[in-house]
């Protein structure tokens, strides 16, 4: 996968979490928590999506790699190519 | 959403007598028991804190069983079971605190499943009617990115609120030295009509006690 096919992924499950979050306005240095608003539930919800789509583990202690979108594109090539 | 917001808490400010109680938490270790016990598990297993805080809360009651009940009519009916309502921010503004019906029979882990499903449902507007109207104590966490404490506003018909702020590392003295513990600061909105202050200071230390003991929780 290309960054940009991990991307449009990454934003496909984040909005399916967070249905209010406009994709074309999205900035990819928003943070999760404090400028998108997801609550620790929501999170956990994208982690979860993210694990079925992907096929990663994603424990708890890479979380904050997924803090902004340009983090977790970065974070999810990285571990997809092992 | 604004306007019945406003009508239910006035009625509450209006007509029930709250009495305020705060106490604060050494969570370290429920937190260290916790990334474990989630290290271990696929996302869609783990737990969440806030899992924790409402079996312990729930479970609380069973020392006393007064906070969990209904004031109505000029009186008070404690409840058998517990429908614990649980503030959920609506993303746009506004929140709303659908009960887990009959909590106090459930383990941890049935908890969390309930927990996600009324937070998926209450975001979707697909709640049943009894989820709205039967809760018999709320409870009204900030999670991880809010303020210390809250004070909250009784429920009405509900005699009781239990708040948790947001969970953060403090400066804790233990053996006659300061470290740095997760803690939280948890506190009670109670009905005085009903309970006072020593039974609610029991209900929390309780909390606490529970707590402390993850594992078993």
């Amino acid at each position: 996968m290309t960054p940009e096919d991990i991307r449009a992924a990454f934003i496909e499950d984040l909005t399916s979490v967070a249905p209010d979050i406009d994709p074309d306005t999205l900035d990819d240095d928003e943070h999760m928590q404090d400028d998108l608003g997801l609550d620790s539930m929501d999170f956990l919800n994208l982690v979860s999506a993210l694990h079925k789509r992907f096929g990663l583990p994603i424990p708890e202690s890479d979380y904050p790699e997924l803090a902004t979108t340009a983090r977790a594109v970065r974070y999810l090539g990285k571990a997809m190519a092992g | 959403m604004r306007r019945a917001i406003a009508a239910a808490m006035s009625r509450a400010k209006r007509e029930i007598p709250h009495y305020y109680l705060s106490h604060r938490i050494d969570l370290q270790t429920a937190q260290d028991w916790l990334a474990a016990t989630n290290a271990e598990r696929p996302p869609d297993r783990r737990l969440l804190m806030g899992a924790l805080l409402i079996r312990a809360t729930v479970r609380a009651l069973a020392k006393v069983p007064e906070l969990n009940g209904r004031f109505e009519g000029g009186d008070y009916a404690p409840s058998e079971t517990i429908n614990c309502g649980m503030a959920v921010a609506m993303r746009g503004g506004g929140l709303i605190a659908p009960a887990i019906m009959d909590a106090g029979d459930k383990p941890l882990d049935d908890i969390m499943a309930a927990m996600r499903d009324l937070v998926a449902r209450t975001r979707a507007g697909r709640l049943r009617n009894s989820e709205v109207t039967q809760g018999t104590l709320t409870i009204s966490s900030l999670g991880e990115s809010g303020v210390d404490a809250l004070f909250g506003v009784i429920y009405p018909p509900q005699v009781a609120l239990v708040g948790f702020g947001s969970p953060r590392p403090e400066p804790v003295a233990q053996d006659g030295t300061v470290a740095a513990r997760v803690c939280v600061t948890a506190t009670l909105a109670a009905d005085h009509r009903v309970s006072d202050g020593r039974r609610g200071a029991t209900f929390l230390a309780e909390i606490d006690r529970l707590l402390q003991e993850p594992e078993t929780i």
